[in-house]
């Protein structure tokens, strides 16, 4: 073969114009994907915002650790109190773990056609950078719109946990001067952390030599590897633990306290990733029969109950990283639920120690916690919510299929009750179980208690959780059920 | 005319009869009308003429005098050559393709190889049916163009329906050969009906043998 | 049998021994071929034969397990996925068997796609875009959504848009099984256009008359080159 000079292939960064153009929100899922996005955001800023202002609460100048804070007079014990403090300000930095749970669901709403566009992209011409920064403009702007609510919502929840309560109970310290750089600062923050994830969304056609060809053929589920990134999180997170516990009992400080806290932080964060892993790999390998075999009445099979437990099982399976993700928020939940119990079975216990004043000072602390959990929840159900949307939204043909074939949509709509459920129920019992039972084993030994009453407390706690999240499943299913019949609807049987 | 070749290949088999022959014919197109006694006997006279075949043997068992034929080295170098020549891609005379593939898999003793028989004749149809799609389709309002234009689709869609058949033909080879060699493999000693190779046999092979 | 170019004419496209096999399939078994410039070639063979597997492998879509690409002076194996995805948008065409249009872009801003992405102006490319939908006949679905459109127009556009860049080589995959004879007619004598500039058309078909249109074929049968005619 004669050589010819072949044309240098060098490629140019896209225009910004053709990447605003590309990256422009266009379907409903990705008004979705944005909105879901930025109101995840909007909680990861506001979280920021609050223990920022929490954390920056002046101390009166006396060397004492439980000084009471002069300068923002009124403010609850927890925030008043110097030693107090740091608590606070890790409750609203663990406030930052499920709205963080609840991005990286917006971000997966729709994930499929986003690979199926990225390897149609990539056919036209595009390359591995230019769909990259397409991602990284859209997460990043969805970021950017929920920092930009992160200030005024923070001025709103001061007026509604500030203001409007009585002087001595205030949850939320009067804004500063400084709010406005705090947040230029957040927002700053979550543009990276925005740039960061649109990076890291794994979508093929972009690293893999042959993506363009298997995003084209073939588009099955791809679990691997999000459950690889899992397990490095969770050893990164593991190896923090030991050294900061390293830290801790080396120093022998005592005032250790910040260290403890984030000690505390770093085990949950780690009770999260790996129960994310486990929940995963669970959806991912429960094998088809074992759905089924529950249901053994002939009546149960006429209904359809087989049909319906089947189908759950590989909705599930088809997306075991999605079943981790909302699993392992619930599962944080949980934790908190099962700490309040033990606090509330505490509380009606007591026999000795606490005056009124004391007695206040932990219902108080319970609220806290509890609406703490209450977010949390919510959190969990809008992803529980997207999770669904986003399975909808990628398997509205098999569905539409399954229509066709005569599964009627009372049917269908129990498939995805059955599917949230079964993600759901385990995860908040389970988190409910060891956040209680470990926190109970501390509280005993501190307080020389009698273990019995505690651990029934926690075991009501765990099966009231589990009862209430499955209506809250039964809730969403309802709520979405319009989603659930326009999926099903037989024109997508002709939509690729 | 193909008959000299088509006579050529009934006598591959070995030295015949022109009343042999008519029956063999026959029975190789069964499609077709039957051959007449007379074209038999003149065909054959012409083959011996050209040296082509040969007189061998004339016997008389009984009844009437009757001729045995049998083909020459020359006889069997002109069927050869004509087997390597594609059909001429006529459109609508597609019965010479069928012809040529008929005797090319019955002369696989001779030397012909069926496949490249089919190869051949699908590339000559291929260039036949780029010929006819060379020319632009008509300008609206003419007539003569227009009747040409659909002289050459007729012409067109035929040789594509012989492709077609091509198509059969060469997969309907491959099975076959495949089944060929699925038969010889098994030992031909052992009675094929209580033998235990017979339950290990391919179902295809087992599907064939039972049609 | 004489096949290939004529010795004066670098070859667009040179496959040396390409395997391919699928999990379990062996698609693709030890095939070789050259396309020269200005030179229709068709690829055939029956359902499953490997052809869209060529296709893929020889437009640099997927990598072969063996064997060598050469595309347009270029040796595949140490082209990285950037510089692939540039050839794509700026040297050569392609028209896949399926879908292939982003379903979210209007059918303009689809056909325009490998110029924006190369980086000339949207209104540039738009427009460019147009011409190149009214050749093939579909000025009036410009704005609409690749889902709104039928097979065979939807195809139409995949023909527009591997166009538009004037490509030094065209891949197609069966361009018209979803078309009429005549709108088919339009098409092909559109993508054999491209000859007429010194570029190369690889045309995969299974219908005998669209191969006709070749100046050769190269038939495969489960995976191997069963069959290679000059049609010329
Ligand atoms: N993504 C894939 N994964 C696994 N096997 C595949 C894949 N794509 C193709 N195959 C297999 O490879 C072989 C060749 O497929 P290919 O699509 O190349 O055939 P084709 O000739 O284009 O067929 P058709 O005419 O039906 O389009 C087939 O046996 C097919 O089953
Ligand atoms: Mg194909």
């Amino acid at each position: 073969m004669t050589a010819t000079a072949p044309t240098p292939l060098a490629a140019r960064p896209l225009p910004a114009e053709v990447v605003r153009e590309l990256a422009r929100l266009r379907s409903s899922a990705d008004h979705l994907r944005a909105r879901a996005t930025a109101a995840a955001a909007a909680g990861i800023g506001v979280a920021l915002l609050m223990a920022v202002s929490v954390a920056a609460i002046p101390n009166a100048n006396d060397p004492d650790v439980y000084q009471l804070s002069a300068a923002q007079p009124g403010l609850a014990p927890y925030l008043s109190q110097s030693g107090l403090r740091p608590g606070a300000v890790m409750a609203a930095l663990l406030l930052v773990l499920p709205f963080a749970a609840l991005a990286v669901q917006a971000l997966r709403v729709g994930s499929l056609a986003l690979h199926r566009q990225a390897g149609l992209l990539a056919l036209a011409g595009a390359t591995p950078a230019d769909l990259r920064q397409m991602r990284v403009a859209r997460t990043r702007s969805a970021f950017l719109r929920g920092g930009l609510y992160a200030a005024p919502a923070y001025l709103v929840l001061w007026l509604l946990l500030g203001l409007a309560l009585p002087p001595g109970t205030r949850l939320l310290p009067a804004p500063q001067w400084w709010l406005p750089l705090a947040w230029a600062v957040v927002l700053a923050v979550l543009a990276g952390v925005g740039a960061l994830l649109g990076v890291r969304t794994p979508l093929t056609g972009d690293n893999e030599e042959d993506g363009v060809s298997a995003a084209l053929v073939r588009l099955g589920a791809r679990s691997g590897r999000p459950v690889r990134l899992w397990w490095a999180v969770a050893s990164g997170v593991a190896a923090a633990l030991v050294v900061s516990y390293g830290i801790r009992w080396g120093s022998g400080s005592d005032y250790s306290l910040p260290l403890l806290l984030l000690l505390l932080g770093a085990a949950v964060l780690l009770a999260a990733t790996c129960a994310a892993l486990l929940l995963a790999r669970w959806a991912a390998s429960s094998p088809v029969g074992r759905q089924t075999r529950r249901v053994r009445s002939a009546r149960q099979l006429r209904r359809g109950d087989a049909a319906v437990a089947m189908l759950a099982g590989a909705q599930r399976r088809a997306n075991p990283v999605a079943a981790g993700t909302v699993g392992a928020v619930l599962f944080v939940c949980g934790l908190s639920f099962g700490v309040e119990a033990v606090l509330v079975t505490s509380m009606f216990t007591a026999t000795y120690g606490y005056g009124t004043g004391d007695l206040l000072f932990y219902i108080g602390g319970a609220a806290v916690a509890a609406t703490v959990a209450v977010v949390g929840a919510l959190v969990a159900l809008l992803a529980l919510a997207l999770s669904l949307s986003d399975h909808l939204l990628a398997t509205r043909r098999s569905v539409a299929a399954v229509a066709a074939l005569g599964l009627e949509p009372r049917r269908l709509l129990g498939v995805q009750r059955r599917a949230l459920t079964d993600t759901a129920v385990p995860a908040v019992v389970s988190g409910s179980l060891v956040g209680g039972l470990l926190y109970q084993w501390v509280y005993v030994l501190e307080h020389l208690a009698d273990v019995g009453i505690y651990s029934a407390g926690v075991l009501a706690a765990s099966v009231l959780a589990g009862v209430l999240i499955a209506l809250a499943c039964r809730l969403v299913v309802v709520l979405l059920a319009g989603r659930v019949r326009a999926a099903a609807a037989l024109e997508h049987l002709r939509t690729p | 005319m193909s008959m000299a070749e088509i006579h050529l290949a009934l006598l591959l088999a070995g030295p015949r009869h022109g009343y042999d022959l008519k029956h063999a014919h026959d029975a190789w197109f069964p499609e077709e009308r039957p051959l007449a006694f007379g074209q038999v006997y003149a065909t054959l006279a012409r083959l011996v003429r050209d040296g082509l075949a040969e007189a061998v043997d004339t016997r008389s068992e009984g009844g009437p005098e009757r001729t045995l034929y049998a083909v020459t080295d020359a006889g069997r170098e002109r069927l050869l050559a004509w087997l390597a020549t594609p059909a001429p891609p006529a459109g609508v005379a597609g019965e010479d393709v069928v012809r040529k593939t008929v005797v090319a898999l019955h002369s696989a003793a001779a030397g012909a190889d069926a496949a490249a028989v089919l190869s051949g004749q699908r590339t000559a149809h291929l260039k036949r049916m780029r010929e006819l799609q060379r020319s632009t389709p008509p300008a609206p309002g003419s007539a003569s163009g227009l009747a040409e234009h659909l002289a050459r689709r007729h012409a067109l869609l035929h040789l594509d329906a012989d492709l077609r058949w091509l198509d059969e033909a060469v997969e309907a080879l491959r099975t076959s050969a495949a089944h060929d060699l699925a038969t010889h493999s098994t030992p031909p000693a052992t009675a094929p009906d209580d033998s235990p190779q017979a339950h290990h046999a391919p179902t295809q092979h087992s599907e064939e043998s039972t049609r | 049998m004489s096949t290939g170019p004529s010795p004066d004419q670098v070859p667009l496209l040179e496959l040396d021994g390409v395997s391919h096999a699928y999990a379990r399939t062996p698609a693709l078994r030890e095939v070789s071929l050259t396309v020269a410039p200005g030179e229709v070639v068709a690829v055939t063979g029956s359902s499953g034969s490997g052809k869209s597997t060529l296709l893929h492998v020889a437009a640099g879509l997927l990598r072969p397990q063996a064997g060598r690409v050469h595309l347009l002076g270029h040796d595949l194996a140490g082209v990285d996925a950037t510089a692939r995805a540039v050839l794509r948008r700026s040297e050569i065409g392609i028209v896949l068997q399926y879908v292939q249009l982003v379903p979210d872009l209007p059918v303009l801003d689809n056909v325009a796609l490998p110029l924006t992405l190369n980086g000339s102006s949207l209104a540039a490319a738009r427009t460019a875009a147009a011409d190149a939908l009214a050749e093939v006949g579909l000025t009036d679905a410009a704005s609409a959504a690749p889902a709104e459109l039928s097979g065979g127009q939807a195809q139409r556009a995949a023909v527009a848009r591997a166009l538009i860049t004037s490509p030094r080589i065209v891949f197609a995959d069966e361009p018209v099984a979803s078309l009429d004879p005549v709108g088919g007619r339009q098409v092909l004598d559109l993508l054999r256009g491209v000859t007429a500039r010194g570029a190369a058309l690889v045309l995969i078909t299974h219908d005998n008359t669209v191969a006709a249109l070749a100046d050769r074929e190269v038939r495969l049968r489960q995976g191997s080159v069963e069959h290679e005619a000059v049609l010329r």
